[in-house]
């Protein structure tokens, strides 16, 4: 029964998303292409799970009681199913013809397999995680009570409010709360419904992966071996689990925005550019340092964008000169209207999102520990050098220069928070160090194994 | 090609064999024979017996057995080892080696396999400076509302050793396969910082692998050769893995056995005592729920963060004292729920009010209190 409803809750957010890919061909007036059924699914997916916080952050604005969010969410649904069958009979639905071959089907059973393993654990397991019972869920928890609207604050903010309720972590945005927060209002087993959605979406997300390994003519045998690899990486595993954590759907969401990057870059295409901004915004909804990634998304494709641009020497030269101006006028002091943006050498203050000052601390031990002597995790992190090396080595295009140029600067970015900002103590009580390691662990490990396709006589050829 | 092909599995096996069976072990201290120390055990009766081969302890939440040191102690920093044979523990128990040394606490958390070998290092160069060297059995109450609370932990021999009498390739195995439980934490990492019983595997796996990386770049095999080495080192990770996968499964089976929807006993308690709190307060007719305030006085402990969390039907906080100037935003005052620690401030308030508080209700486990 639990495992029904957690598809029925996948189907619900596949609905919002094809419905929303749908409206789109409407007003284009487009035939709606599936060119891989499971490369549709999962992008539908992961849009309905954008829709459906954005909607549910709309009824949070609208205060509305949570019966009507329940009765509207209703009207949405229906609404959504006859906007696809509309569609559908309107301007038809083309499909690639291709049966699934017996790889598809062997990449969906070991999937399969992965994720009836991990459920196997977490079935008996109740909702463990701290964080997670105090905040994600537990926000969820306080709206199934307070309605969804409720103003939840911090201690401060909470005793001078009388129609707020406290939560600790009150500031953290409510992307995933959102997602228990519905199976919880039709009051079914929240627990088990919410750990099919993970394993659901990380299947999609396995799928995806795979056939875009396969489009770069990695061999069946490398992509089997990649789907053993991410059932088997303890962390990713643990955090599929002992379920409630964002991180595990910053990942997911991280590595969606880089193929959609590749995607955009390729087919340059309205649709999917539209499709490439819904993920990048669902970045910060899901946890604050989603700015930092979304920041960094913006740079990457700003430094490509330089680089194979005809006066490139003349756009390098002036932003090296505005960073030398910068220097030298002693950092950047500027008081703006939604906070304060400091950086100097001493202080770095970027509007809400941090403010630390800048010290040098030793977490060399904590980041070995961390990233070397946990099992297969450290074993798939020794790859990092040699992927470094490809970047460089290798002529690669623009959509995967986008690519390499993030993973390099969310690596810096990741140890300059760590190495020199008050970031360090999540460092040496080792809370926090695999967790926003993990966020970047499936980026790397498709960009290793595409790397893997690149060795000598690896590549299929057809 | 064959023969490149076929030199490069000739020497990346050999080199294999070698990092998986090399000692790296730079001392040279000489063998020592083994010493049995089950009879320098020092234990109830009550709570040890021998039985069907097998000695057998019995651990209500936790089990000291001090080792006698008298006749070992000149030898004892020669042993550079402890074997226990045929240990049969609980997954939800663990065990440990602790001593004194040099006026330091020391604890070697020893591995849970059926013959467990653990590597030991005294940390002191003067035996004599060696104390309280003891075994601790503990049962690990962190998840479930495990139903028995006597374990029973048992193993037919145990034995200071010379880490020179085991193979290096066994005692790698014991590291491997031991076990690491599930825990609150476990979510942020998978091996604890002060058990890593992976980091030789992995330190030996990664010479391994760049010796097939070299092979393959100066015999220029297929890169297929080195993906197959590559998917060898990563099986020799995975068994470790899939062991403690299952372990952990058998792990929650048991610890959840009666009712899975608490943490832990301690969250069955907090859970009462929030049902106990809910309905006294729906008994009082002065207090309106929906827009009292109320403020659980203590730490983020996981007890006072649980209370909160089974309370969060009500509008309530948590913060560490009763006596703070809350802003007065108009409304009826706040309520203070006092347990565990705080509660002396309103059995101390019964006789010389030392805090100016009313007290509302006042119970064994709690007491309700307002700031007067």
């Amino acid at each position: 029964m639990i495992v029904i409803a957690g598809f029925c809750y996948a189907l619900y957010f596949t609905i919002l998303g094809y419905a929303v890919r749908a409206s789109y061909n409407l007003i284009n007036k487009t035939h709606l292409f599936i060119e891989k059924k499971t490369d549709f699914i999962a992008h539908a997916f992961f849009l309905g799970i954008f829709v459906h916080v954005v909607i549910f952050n709309i009824f949070q604005i609208m205060k509305l009681s949570n019966d009507s969010v329940l009765v509207i969410c209703g009207v949405i649904l229906v609404s959504s199913l006859s906007l696809i069958t509309w569609h559908t009979l309107k301007l038809g639905v083309q499909t690639n013809k291709i049966r699934p071959t017996k790889q598809n089907i062997w990449f969906i059973c070991l999937t399969i397999l992965g994720s009836s393993a991990i459920y196997w654990n977490s079935g008996n397991l109740p909702n463990i995680a701290w964080d997670s019972w105090m905040v994600w869920v537990g926000k969820a928890d306080q709206w199934i009570s307070h309605g969804l609207s409720v103003h939840i604050k911090q201690f401060d903010a909470w005793s001078h409010d009388s129609e707020s309720i406290y939560n600790a972590a009150a500031h953290y945005p409510d992307g995933l709360s959102l997602i228990y927060f519905l199976p919880k209002l039709i009051s079914v087993n929240n627990n088990g419904t919410a750990s099919i959605i993970y394993l659901f979406a990380f299947v999609m997300i396995s799928l995806l992966l795979v056939s875009r390994l396969d489009q770069k003519g990695t061999p069946i045998y490398l992509q089997l071996l990649f789907i053993v690899a991410l059932y088997t990486t303890p962390l990713i595993n643990n955090h599929l689990m002992i379920q409630g954590y964002a991180d595990i759907w910053m990942a997911m969401y991280i590595v969606l925005i880089m193929l959609t990057f590749m995607d955009y870059h390729e087919q340059r295409d309205l649709g999917v550019g539209i499709t490439l901004m819904a993920y990048l915004l669902m970045l910060p909804m899901l946890k604050t340092e989603g700015w930092v990634w979304l920041l960094l998304f913006i740079c990457a494709h700003t430094i490509v964008a330089i680089v194979n641009h005809k006066h490139k020497f003349k756009l390098l030269a002036s932003v090296l000169l505005l960073i030398g101006l910068i220097v030298i006028l002693g950092g950047v002091h500027l008081q703006l209207p939604f906070g304060n943006l400091v950086i100097d050498a001493n202080k770095i203050e970027f509007f809400n999102l941090i403010n630390t000052q800048i010290k040098y601390t030793d977490i060399n031990d904590y980041l070995l520990t961390g990233f070397f002597w946990q099992m297969n995790w450290s074993f798939l992190w020794l790859g990092l050098p040699f992927l470094l090396i490809s970047f460089v080595s290798n002529q690669h295009n623009k959509a995967s220069q986008i690519s390499h140029v993030f993973f390099i600067l969310a690596l810096t970015c990741f140890m300059f928070l760590f190495y020199f900002t008050e970031a360090s103590q999540w460092a040496e009580d080792l809370t926090a160090l695999n967790r926003i390691v993990l966020q970047l662990t499936l980026c790397y490990l498709f960009l290793l194994f595409r790397t893997l396709t690149t060795l000598r006589g690896v590549r299929r050829t057809e | 090609m064959t023969s490149r092909v076929l030199i490069y599995w000739t020497l990346s096996i050999l080199s294999l064999l070698c990092c998986l069976f090399v000692s790296f072990d730079s001392e040279n201290s000489t063998a020592v024979e083994p010493k049995n120390i089950i009879f320098l055990l020092k234990v109830e009766p009550n709570y040890f017996y021998y039985s069907n081969n097998k000695f057998h302890a019995i651990v209500a939440g936790q089990l000291k057995l001090e080792i006698k040191t008298e006749t070992i102690l000149p030898n004892l920093i020669n042993y550079d080892a402890l074997v226990i044979d045929g240990l049969d523990l609980d997954l939800n128990s663990n065990i440990s080696l602790n001593w004194v040394a040099d006026e330091k606490k020391h604890q070697i958390p020893l591995n849970s396999n059926t013959q467990s070998i653990n590597l030991i290092d005294f940390q002191t160069a003067q035996p004599q400076n060696i104390s309280d060297l003891h075994l601790l059995i503990r049962s690990n109450f962190e998840l479930g509302d495990h139903p028995n609370a006597h374990k029973e932990v048992s193993f037919e021999s145990i034995y200071f050793d010379s880490r020179k009498n085991h193979s290096t390739l066994s005692l790698q195995m014991n590291e491997w396969f031991d076990y690491t439980p599930l825990k609150f934490n476990s979510i942020n990492g998978y091996t604890s910082s002060e058990n890593l019983h992976f980091q030789s595997l992995i330190q030996r796996l990664v010479i391994w692998v760049l010796i097939n990386v070299l092979l393959y770049w100066l015999l220029r095999v297929s890169g297929k050769q080195l993906i197959i080495s590559l998917t060898i080192a990563w099986c020799f990770t995975l068994i470790p893995f899939v062991n403690n996968f299952i372990k952990q499964n058998q792990q929650i089976e048991t610890a959840f056995a009666e009712d899975g929807g608490y943490l832990n006993k301690q969250d069955i308690s907090t859970y009462e005592l929030a049902q106990d709190i809910i309905a006294d307060l729906k008994n009082r007719s002065d207090i309106n729920l929906s827009t009292q305030k109320f403020i659980i006085v203590g730490t983020n402990s996981f007890y006072h963060l649980r209370l909160f969390h089974h309370l969060m039907g009500l509008n309530v906080a948590i913060n560490n004292y009763i006596n703070n100037d809350l802003p007065n935003d108009g409304t009826k005052p706040y309520i203070y729920i006092l347990t565990k620690k705080s509660l002396e401030d309103c059995h101390a308030n019964e006789g010389s009010p030392s805090l100016p508080i009313n007290i509302l209700s006042q119970q064994a486990q709690y007491c309700l209190v307002s700031r007067s």
